[in-house]
């Protein structure tokens, strides 16, 4: 018998009620699978958060793309990107330079030109010269060429070429180089509709010389032929995918969520704890503190605060909790103020025990489930604050957050361009990521101090 | 030579409403092996006596006068440190009234009763000591292992009678111990003080308002009322013969199933911050004479140890 008492106590109690409730079972679930999402980013992509700040970096993904189960209700408008890729030929070769050609060819029957065609050439020294001939479906060309030659290059790299193109052909010069314009100039009827929308189907050939030093080797070579949509999530204006974004700023969130609400929640129960336990002037005294921290504006002081400091996730969660744990310390205060008056708290003065080992041994222990209880609900709380600062724009250092993704979508105008995948995703995950808690906190809420 | 003795002690509380005498004056002998009952009605300061031997009298309440010696020596004046280290638990424990409560209910009974050994710096087997102790309440061993939810009212009231005995102290203070438990459970933990006092040797100070449970058990009767004793004396004597109006009048408010009513007294406790000038019962007393309202009577010897507070006498 008592074995079965002793099973059911500590950490095997509290996760057995927290299962044994249906929500609770749910929020476990989802924050196990938050947990191996946010460890895979951590372990697959810690990388491409460095990067998430460097735009040459996400060159050759599609800006402004939607998801790409979109293209499930319009398959000949929304479309992903395709890349293709050749086998280089050497046409010459001396002892001062050499030459490449890369030929392509590729058909395309979709209503839409890609909104961007990117050319990446990976070689091991400087490319000195690039000139590429674009052939369409009857036969017409273009001549593309730069004075500038770099390995990843876009249809804006060759501007000039494709506006003297399009100026010929239409008879005045295009009101906006963008690069849907001149994708549209590469794949339309050549005349006067060029822009009209309308697109050439059928086979087309590229083909890329390039002019580099001696014994230069062509490491990578493709073309990109962008597309409007992209990945689960769709991309920002900078090419990074969102749900890329997502993921990465999943260990952040649930990092800086979980230290934020275990160290206000801690420092809150004993602060409060230590005061209940107390009484008297030491009391007044901490509790006046408790309240005038408590009603510091938590925003503009974080605002301020973090501007002031920059800092990192350890120094933020701080900061958060700073701000935080007066909502604990005094919800702890009044629990203790009544355990205070219990039997076996006055029967520890009778016993001579010392009264700080009453108040470690006898009185904190009450106060866990609480602790436990208030540390879950906490953490949604933390997350908001957290992303709300990012959205203002103050992200700690190199951290990707989905704050700081709405930050980006806000100053790109992602609402007035219809971009909504841009924001909607990352705003859905900040909800998504704070109901398991939620949920949790309400299971071990009704388990402590019953209820319905 | 009593093991115990309270010489001229008070105790006030200075309350916003005036210095709250709750302990006025009071003596009290107790000898080895002896148990001595206090009885008088709530607010009478039994409590306060009591929780005053174990010097626990917080703000805003103050020991102003008196001397209580343990084995000829002077427990007020020792520092708090010595009387933690030396008297508390070792030599004089206490139960009281909410005792059962008194258990932590997030810790086994064993791993309590441990804490307390430890602090007090027992030296022997911990495990078997409170084994022993188990045995010695008539508890199950098991209860070592048991969280208080576990128990019964009465139980835990044994349990903390183990605790309390588990350093082995003279004197055992037991403050309403059986207040609030079923009569059978109050027979039962009667039974097992008069047996621990015979076997231990125990002195015990017992607290109760309950004037037959308490003629149960003592030798000696001290009756309280308003912060003074009323009347002292043999147990066996005082029942069979009350000198005091007070405790004639509490005598008679006993139930007994013989009566169809039961007889109370009449009127209340004067504010303890505002006694009368004369006797602290006139008010309430069915002799009262002038010199009463006038004049406190002393507590004078009648006969051999019996004294009462009266001017009848």
């Amino acid at each position: 018998m008592n074995k079965t008492v002793s099973a059911e106590t500590g950490v095997k109690l509290y996760v057995n009620t927290i299962i044994k409730n249906k929500s609770g079972l749910i929020g476990v679930i989802m924050i196990l699978f938050f947990v191996a999402l946010s460890i895979y980013a951590v372990t697959n992509f810690s990388n491409v958060s460095h990067q998430w700040e460097n735009s040459i970096y996400w060159e050759t993904y599609p800006k402004n793309a939607m998801p790409y189960w979109m293209s499930y209700f319009n398959p000949n408008k929304i479309f992903a990107t395709e890349a293709i890729t050749t086998k280089p030929s050497i046409i010459y070769s001396s002892n001062t330079y050499d030459i490449y050609q890369l030929n392509y060819n590729f058909t395309w029957y979709k209503e839409m030109a890609p909104t961007d065609v990117v050319f990446y050439i990976k070689t091991n020294s400087p490319i000195e010269s690039i000139q590429i001939l674009w052939i369409k479906p009857d036969g017409t060309n273009i001549t593309l060429s730069t004075t500038s030659p770099v390995s990843v290059s876009d249809l804006i790299t060759y501007s000039s070429s494709i506006d003297s193109y399009i100026t010929e052909q239409i008879g005045y010069v295009p009101p906006s180089t963008t690069s849907q314009t001149l994708s549209q100039a590469l794949f339309g009827y050549e005349g006067k509709g060029l822009l009209n929308g309308t697109i050439e189907k059928g086979l087309y050939r590229i083909s890329i010389t390039i002019v580099t030093s001696p014994n230069t080797k062509i490491l990578l070579n493709k073309v990109y032929l962008e597309g409007n949509a992209y990945g689960l999530f769709g991309t920002d204006s900078y090419g990074r995918p969102i749900d890329l974004g997502i993921l990465l700023g999943f260990p952040n969130a649930l990092e800086i969520g979980l230290l934020t609400s275990i160290i206000s929640v801690i420092g809150g129960v004993i602060i409060g704890g230590i005061s209940g336990f107390l009484g008297g002037k030491t009391d007044s005294a901490m509790n006046w503190v408790t309240l005038v921290i408590l009603v510091l504006p938590a925003l503009p002081f974080l605002v301020v605060l973090s501007y002031i400091m920059r800092p990192n996730l350890i120094l933020e969660a701080l900061l958060i909790a700073f701000l935080s744990w007066p909502f604990y310390a005094i919800i702890a205060r009044s629990s203790a103020q009544s355990i205070k008056n219990e039997t076996y708290v006055e029967a520890d003065k009778v016993l001579g025990i010392p009264s700080y080992r009453t108040f470690f041994t006898h009185f904190l222990p009450r106060l866990t489930p609480f602790a436990i209880a208030y540390t879950a609900l906490g953490v949604p709380g933390a997350i908001i604050l957290v992303e709300t600062l990012s959205f203002l724009g103050l992200t700690p250092a190199g951290l990707v957050t989905w704050g700081s993704i709405l930050n980006s979508a806000e100053s790109n105008l992602a609402a007035v361009n219809g971009w909504w995948w841009w924001i909607l995703f990352p705003g859905v995950m900040i909800i998504l990521v704070s109901i398991p808690f939620v949920m949790i906190g309400f299971a071990i809420e009704k388990a402590v101090f019953g209820g319905k | 030579m009593p093991i115990l003795t309270i010489k001229n002690l008070s105790i006030h509380f200075y309350t916003p409403k005036g210095v709250r005498k709750a302990v006025d004056r009071v003596d009290l002998e107790l000898n080895k092996g002896e148990v001595v009952g206090i009885a008088g009605e709530s607010g009478s300061g039994k409590s306060t006596l009591a929780l005053g031997i174990m010097r626990l009298i917080n703000y805003p309440g103050k020991i102003v006068s008196g001397e209580i010696y343990f084995n000829e020596e002077n427990i007020l004046k020792m520092s708090e440190d010595d009387f933690n280290k030396k008297i508390r638990w070792k030599k004089i424990a206490m139960i009281f009234q909410g005792s059962m409560n008194g258990f932590t209910p997030v810790f086994k009974i064993g791993d309590q009763i441990r804490e307390v050994m430890e602090i007090h710096g027992y030296n022997g087997d911990y495990d078997k000591r409170i084994k022993e102790l188990l045995n010695m309440v008539e508890l199950d061993e098991s209860v070592a292992n048991k969280y208080p939810h576990e128990l019964s009212g009465g139980m835990r009231q044994r349990a903390f009678i183990a605790m309390a005995l588990a350093l082995n102290p003279e004197i055992l203070i037991c403050d309403e111990p059986t207040t609030a438990l079923d009569v059978i459970t109050q027979a039962k933990i009667l039974n097992l003080l008069k047996k621990l006092k015979k076997e231990l040797n125990l002195s015990i100070i017992f607290i109760t308002h309950d004037l037959a449970l308490l003629s149960e058990i003592s030798d000696k009767l001290y009756i309280m009322y308003a912060g003074a004793i009323m009347e002292r004396g043999d147990s066996l004597q005082i029942y069979k013969n009350p000198k005091h109006p007070y405790t004639q009048l509490l005598m008679e408010a006993i139930a007994d199933i013989n009566k169809d009513y039961i007889k109370g007294i009449p009127g209340f406790m004067p504010d303890l911050a505002n006694l009368p000038n004369g006797c602290r019962f006139s008010n309430r007393c069915p002799f009262a004479m002038d010199i009463c309202k006038k004049k406190e009577p002393e507590l004078k010897r009648l006969d051999g140890d019996r004294y009462v507070s009266c001017w009848l006498y």
